[in-house]
Formats: C-alpha cells, structure tokens, sequence
C-alpha cells in the first residue's frame, strides 16, 4: 500500500508528500491554479518562461543553467497548463537522491531553496517590474511557441475543436492565448499577474522521495508569510451543451485528415464513466481501435478520453479526408452499442483489468507518482490508487450502460483536404 | 550460464544469462516495485536494406520493410499480440530503428504469462497475402501521419543527404509505393535470417525473479540451426552530394536540421559516445556561451537540441529546432568549434557537464522501462550495462580537446530546412 502524508499549509494551499526511498531521486512540485481569464491569460502564462531562466540571484540564464549542473543536473522545469477551465503554472525541480552526492552535499535542500528563491523573487528592474529584456526574450520564445503548435496539426486541430467546443467557457481559451496577445503584453500586467499567483491562486505542494517533510512545510509557510494572502478559489464548471450539434470543417493542405468529436456527459457516476470510456476508446482493446480502426480500417488511431471536471469526452482520430463522415458514423454507433448493452463481459473485464495494471504502474515513477496527489488535490477528494482500483472492480454492465446513456454528441471538427 | 554483475554505488544488480537456445538475457531485480517491463530485441532495422544469407544469396529489400515485419509479427494465426496482453491488463508495444526492432510490454500482473506471449511472437511467424495487403494500408495510414510532420520531414530531408544510398537515408516506415512491394516471402526471408535466438536479446526489469525468467525461455526458446545473415547495406559518398534541401509545408515556423556525419565501420567506442554527448553540451548546450548568445539575439528556440545519431551502421551529429536562423545558427556552431579547437575547454564548464551527466545516469536508474531499453541498448552499442557509470570518471578535458580536433567535419555536413509555402503570383 502505498502511503503518502497530507497537510493543508494554510488557507487554499495543500501539501502531500511521499516519503518513499526506493528512487534515485527527489522532486518537488509547487502548483498554482487560477481561472482561465482570456483576458490575463497571456500575462499568467508568460511568467513561467520569466521564473525559469532568470531570478534575482542568478540575473544571467548562463549562471542559472549552471547552477542547476552544480546540483547534479537538477531538472527545473515551469509550466502554464490549462486543465479544464484553470489556468495552472507548475514548477518542479528533480535531482539526484542526497547519498549519491560526491561530497555528502544536502542537494534536496538546496534544490528547495533554489526553487522557491525562484519564485519568489524573479529578477526585476528598480520599479519592481520584471525586467524589460527578459520579457522581450519571453514574448518572443511565446510567439515561437505558438507558431509551432500552428504547425504541429495535432494541436493545432485541438486548439481550433476547443474554441469551437467551449466556447465562452475558460476550456475555450487559448493557453497562452493569442501572437496578439502576446505581443501586448506589458512589465505591469505580468508582474501584477505575478503578485495575483502568489496571493489569490490555490496553492498545491507535493514532494517524492527521501525528504524532510515538516522542514519543507516550515520552509514554504515562511516563505509565503510574507504574501498578502487574498485567495480566491478558482472551480471548474461543467461544459454548458450547444442548443444543436456544432460541425465544422477547416481545409489544409494535409496527407491526412484530424477528426475531433466532442460528447457532453450527463452521469454522475464517475468509477463507471472512467470504465465505460476504457470499453469505448482507451485502449488498443477498446470498441474504437478494434472496430473502427481495425475492422473497418477507417483511420490510423481512434481513442477517446474523458474530462471529470468539465463531464465531457472527448474522440480524437487521423483518417483519410474521403472516409470522415463515415469515421464520425462509425464511432456513434460505437457509442450506441454501449448505450443498447452490446458488449461482452469480457470487454468490461478487460477494461477494468487494463486500468488496474495502469493505476499500479504508474507508482513506479516520480513523476507520474507526483502527478496522481497533485491530481487529487485538485480533485479535492484525496483517494489512492487501491482506491481507484476498488471502485472500477465495483461497477457493473448496468451502471457502464447507465452512463453511456447519458453521453451525447455536441461538436465534430475536421481539419484537412476538401473531399 | 548466469553471471551476476553489481554497483555497489546504486547497491543495485542485475544477471547477465547465456540461455542455452543462444537467447542472451538480462535480468534486472527490483523487488521494492510493482511494474515489470520486458523488451526483445533483434539487430536488425530499416537501415539494413540488403544482406547475404548464409548460402552466399544476396537478398535486397524494398524501403520499410523492417517495420512491416515489425507490424506484422506481433499477430499469430489465431489471435493479434495486442489482444493477448491486453486481456491480462499489460500495454505491449513495438517499434523500429534504423538498426534495430524491439518488442516489448509493461505489467504489473502476469507477469510470466506475458513474458511467455512475448516469446512466443517472436519466436513464430505467420504471414499470408490477405494479412500483408492489409497491413499496407494501415501503414499507408502511418505514413501520411508522419508527412505531415515537419519536424520528422526535416530530419529525414537531413538524413536523405547525409545518407543517399544506405536505408539509414529513408522513412524508417519506407513510402507507400515501397510497402506495395513487400510480400510474405520477403518477410519470411527476413525473419528466417535474423530473428533467431542468436541474433536476439531479451532485457527483463521489475519485481522479478532470473530464475523464472529462465523457466519461460527454457519453455519458449529453442535452439534454431540457421545462421544469421550478413546485413550489407548500399555504401553511402563520404561527402554528401547534395548539402542542403529545402521542403515547403504548411508551417507557420520554419523547422531545420543539420549534421555532421562521420566516416566509420562498427560501433563508435562507449567512451567516444559519451565524449560526444559532452562536447555538444559544451559547445552549443544550454549552459554554454554560444547558446546563451544565440537565445539572447533571438536566434534559437527552447525547442533546439542535439543528438549523437549513432548505431550499427552509422554515426552522426544532429542538431535540430524550428528558426528562421537556421544557416546563421550551423554557421556559429562551426565558429564556436573553431574557437574551442585553438582555445581549449573551459574547466568550470567542463565540471558543470560532467556533474550533469552524472545526475541524469543516477536518474536513469529510477524506471523499469529505462532500464531495461538501456540494458538493450548497452548490449547492441557493444558495452556493458553499468561501464557509463565507471568510465565518466576518466574522461578529461584532455580527452575532449583531442576528440574535438576531427569532430563535426564541415565537409561532412548537410543542412535541412522546412519552411512555409510561398504563395504562388
């Protein structure tokens, strides 16, 4: 069983740590989440670009990188994510266990003081904005990172099906929005986005491996004692339905087509939706690889996912333009054999008995360890992985059939050659 | 024969095994996780275009035809492999390089069961017209997937170049008038002449026990009478004929790659593999002074990176990224190798790499998944498991400065760009 140690810091900020030994190494997650605001949105997610490579101890990035080398090439990673309507900035720094230092050095320690000088105190300029040059770098790294997600069609797809699935809704909004936004950005507006993160986010701490977690506690209180603490908890909201089915095509010049179908999802039953969506698309096993995948040979990979927070689910499939139509017909019909009880128990079995294998083997590695409590936290309902396995083996073909029933169509976006 | 090899720094062990079929095995315990991951390879991949069998026949095979063979094996006449572990809770997986195919899984349950799939795929083939027509259009499928892609289309326009006539210059997965080629006899010639138990490796790493893992190979692995063929893939220029490419696609950023080939037979020395590793970092790493120049005037992006692209039948260093720099960046690289040729490696720096590489061999030993694909890849780069962590300790910068004077030879090199369409008129 594995355990792990929780302890709310202080209002709207908790800490889970799991103190185990059996990896190299340690990490340590400090998580900030907001409302996805399109308005701020850019400024929120300039500021882990900002945090990464330059703070007021180490103002050159070259000394910073190096910093990190002397740390045993310590792993610092910043990043804006937008998980359902929540804007979330995380920052992680990963390095070698302390007993595998040359010289008995405390390098958790130090990785914990180098991470949280980081955060709070970026390097800024005499007015207390961050500095003119290290945002002319951010906007441009930016920009060049939005070119590129214009370029990846996978993303870019996802992008275009968001905006048009979510619309009105945070999940809609860009996440680090728009080149023109971006390009706008002014010291104010991100620096007021940095003291917004510090005192008004939901904060979440989690640290894996072999470290002191009453010292971490300390040290992260003190260091937030001296913030104006105004926490506004931020909450995602269900995905609001479209009066009638949204469909939309895009032509580009592609070798092949992106198909992305968005369902809204009525249930409540989370355990049996997670155990629907692994018979409906998750896996290799799953109605949507070995029907319309295979049998029928409509695409190169079809698989679904479903969204808790925002009760929606999501197919996302690479076909051949000519065949579109006749992939988004094939997955309803997919959809509609779960909703009639057209499959077997050994599908259910199947789907139950690959999420098991799953949920345990992602114990076995710091970052995806890390990822379940920050997870959770967010979930505000703690659970372990023994818990999750218990109540995917607790559902049964009616409840799988229950929820299926409640799951309908609401937006397909397709982005490829005319037909 | 069972050899147990240890590192008293990890406090960690693993079992090197000589299976009597001819399988060689490696066995990484650890008791304290719950997930298992078990990995087959073969030395043999999309690079090794022609061989010559052991009867004197020279064979020559349409481009993809590895990972066509790939797809293909992991299916038996009753039943898919993906099925099989499926229906016990693993993940199972294939993949090919362009000198090597693999096939693996990941549990936490079954283990043995699916250990026993894994050989039993391997270990038989099943090919007919139907299933080989179909299959192509599946990896018809994949192909297109991978043409949109501009950051593999850059690589393999780099590649194309730097290696015009050996497969190691093509779509690992061939094209789809290539693949209309292939047919069952082709890949039965293929798999009769390499995929023998001689010819494999088998890596095993999780809460495992070397004699079990034994019991399956005893169980699943016979000793096979053929010999393996000699894989003799077309001979490439030692200067690329064409230097640079140019590929329009609908990008919003350009994207490049560049590289350096070298001229060599056989693998490439662990210890100038590692050396290699470090001599980027120092020229054009994140924490050297030309890549905080190129990322301070805007030139480069966080997305640039470098790999050492070496296996069985070629060695190249590749630098990759998305900028509308790209000639700027290639030609500040060979200044910075240049300056560092007559000025010498900096110490500070050099201690800084070689602190990082030290962190990021212990991370390795965190994953089973790592483990085992890197006790894999010690086996087929020809050394031992735990030899990176004892040889980083003899490396000087002597060492650098000497491999430096005949690295990134210019005239070995080649420049691949994507960029967007131009509007017509």
């Amino acid at each position: 069983m594995e355990t792990f140690i929780m302890k709310e810091l202080f209002e709207g900020a908790n800490f889970i740590c799991c103190p185990v030994n059996r990896f190299k190494s340690t990490r340590i997650t400090v998580r900030f989440a907001l409302k996805m605001n399109p308005d701020t949105v850019s400024a929120f997610a300039a500021l882990p670009g900002l945090i990464r490579y330059t703070s007021k101890h180490y103002p050159e990035t070259l000394a910073m990188e190096r910093k990190l080398a002397s740390l045993y090439g310590a792993g610092f990673s910043a990043v804006s994510a937008k998980m359902g309507d929540l804007q979330v900035l995380s920052f992680t720094v990963n390095t070698i266990a302390d007993k595998f230092a040359f010289e008995g050095e405390r390098i958790s320690e130090d990785c914990l003081s180098f991470l949280l000088d980081c955060i709070f105190e970026p390097d800024l300029d005499e007015n207390g904005c961050f500095k003119a040059e290290n945002i002319a770098r951010e906007k441009r790294l930016m920009i060049e990172d939005i070119k590129t997600s214009q370029s990846d069609k996978m993303a870019y797809s996802l992008n275009r099906f968001n905006e048009l699935f979510y619309e009105g809704e945070g999940a809609g909004v860009l996440s680090t929005g728009t080149e023109q936004q971006v390009e706008m950005l002014t010291a104010v507006q991100i620096t007021d986005a940095w003291h917004a993160m510090l005192e008004s986010a939901t904060v979440y701490v989690c640290t894996v491996g072999d470290l002191d977690t009453q010292a971490v506690a300390d040290v992260i209180r003190k260091r937030f004692a001296g913030i104006n603490r105004q926490w506004v908890k931020a909450e995602n909201n269900p995905h609001t339905p479209h009066k009638q089915l949204v469909k939309a095509h895009e032509t580009q010049p592609l070798e092949q087509c992106k198909l992305t179908m968005g369902f809204c999802v009525g249930s409540e039953d989370e355990a049996a939706l997670r155990v629907m969506n692994a018979v409906f698309g998750r896996s290799e096993m799953s109605r949507l690889s070995k029907v319309v995948r295979e049998k029928m040979s409509l695409c190169y990979y079809c698989s679904s996912a479903y969204g808790p927070k925002k009760k929606v689910m999501i197919v996302y499939s690479g076909v051949e333009s000519e065949n579109r139509e006749k992939t988004v017909q094939a997955v309803l019909e997919q959809l509609k054999e779960i909703q009639n009880g057209n499959f077997s128990d050994e599908e259910m079995n199947i789907a139950k008995r690959k999420m098991k294998d799953s949920y345990r083997s992602s114990l076995d590695m710091p970052a995806d360890l890390a990822q379940w409590y920050l997870q959770q936290m967010m979930n505000e309902n703690v659970k372990t992985v023994e818990q999750y396995i218990d109540e995917a083996q607790a559902v049964t073909r009616e409840r799988i059939i229950a929820c299926a029933k409640t799951i309908t169509p609401d937006c397909v976006y397709t982005l490829g050659e005319e037909v | 024969m069972i050899k147990e090899i240890k590192n008293e720094l990890l406090n960690e062990k693993y079992y090197e095994i000589e299976h009597s079929s001819g399988l060689k095995v490696f066995v990484f315990p650890k008791a304290e996780y719950q997930s298992n991951f078990a990995i087959i390879g073969v030395p043999f991949g999309s690079a090794d275009n022609r061989f010559i069998t052991a009867q004197g026949k020279t064979v020559t095979l349409p481009d993809g035809t590895a990972h066509f063979l790939e797809h293909k094996l992991f299916e038996s006449e009753e039943k898919d492999a993906f099925e099989k572990f499926a229906a016990t809770g693993a993940r199972a997986n294939a993949y090919t390089s362009f000198d090597r195919t693999c096939y693996l899984f990941s549990c936490a349950e079954n283990f043995y069961q699916n250990l026993t799939s894994l050989l039993e795929f391997v270990s038989d083939a099943y090919f007919t017209d139907k299933t080989v027509a179909k299959e192509q259009g599946i990896i018809g499928q994949e192909i297109k997937m991978y043409r949109d892609n501009p950051e593999w289309q850059a690589t393999m326009g780099l590649l194309s170049m730097l290696y015009e006539n050996s497969g190691a210059g093509v779509d690992i997965a061939g094209s789809v008038e290539s693949i209309a080629r292939i047919t069952p006899d082709i890949l039965y010639s293929v798999y009769e002449n390499f995929y023998v138990p001689q010819n494999m490796v088998l890596c095993v790493c999780g809460n495992v026990s070397p004699e079990k893992v034994i019991a399956v190979c005893d169980s699943c692995m016979k000793p096979a009478e053929t010999r393996v063929a000699n894989s003799t893939p077309f001979a490439d220029p030692q200067v690329p004929s064409t230097p640079k490419k140019v590929k329009e696609m609908p990008v919003s950023m350009p994207v490049f790659a560049f590289g350096y080939k070298e001229t060599r037979t056989g693998l490439v020395p662990l210890k100038e593999r590692m050396e290699t590793v470090l001599l980027n970092q120092i020229l054009i790493g994140t924490m050297s002074p030309l890549y905080d120049r190129l990322m301070c005037e805007g030139y480069i992006g966080e997305d640039f990176s470098s790999e050492y692209f070496t296996g069985r039948l070629y060695a190249a260093v590749l630098f990759t990224g998305s900028s509308e720099h790209a000639e700027t960046i290639k030609a500040e690289f060979e200044k910075e190798v240049q300056r560092v040729r007559c000025e010498g490696i900096d110490p500070q720096l050099f201690d800084c790499v070689i602190k990082d590489m030290y962190g990021t061999m212990i991370k390795g030993f965190n994953s089973v998944e790592d483990i085992a694909s890197d006790m894999l890849d010690s086996y087929m780069g020809g050394f031992h498991y735990f030899e990176e962590l004892e040889l980083f300790k003899t490396i000087t910068p002597a060492d650098l400065e000497k491999l430096l004077q005949t690295k990134y030879n210019v005239k070995q090199s080649a420049l691949s760009l994507v960029v967007p369409i131009q509007q017509k008129g």
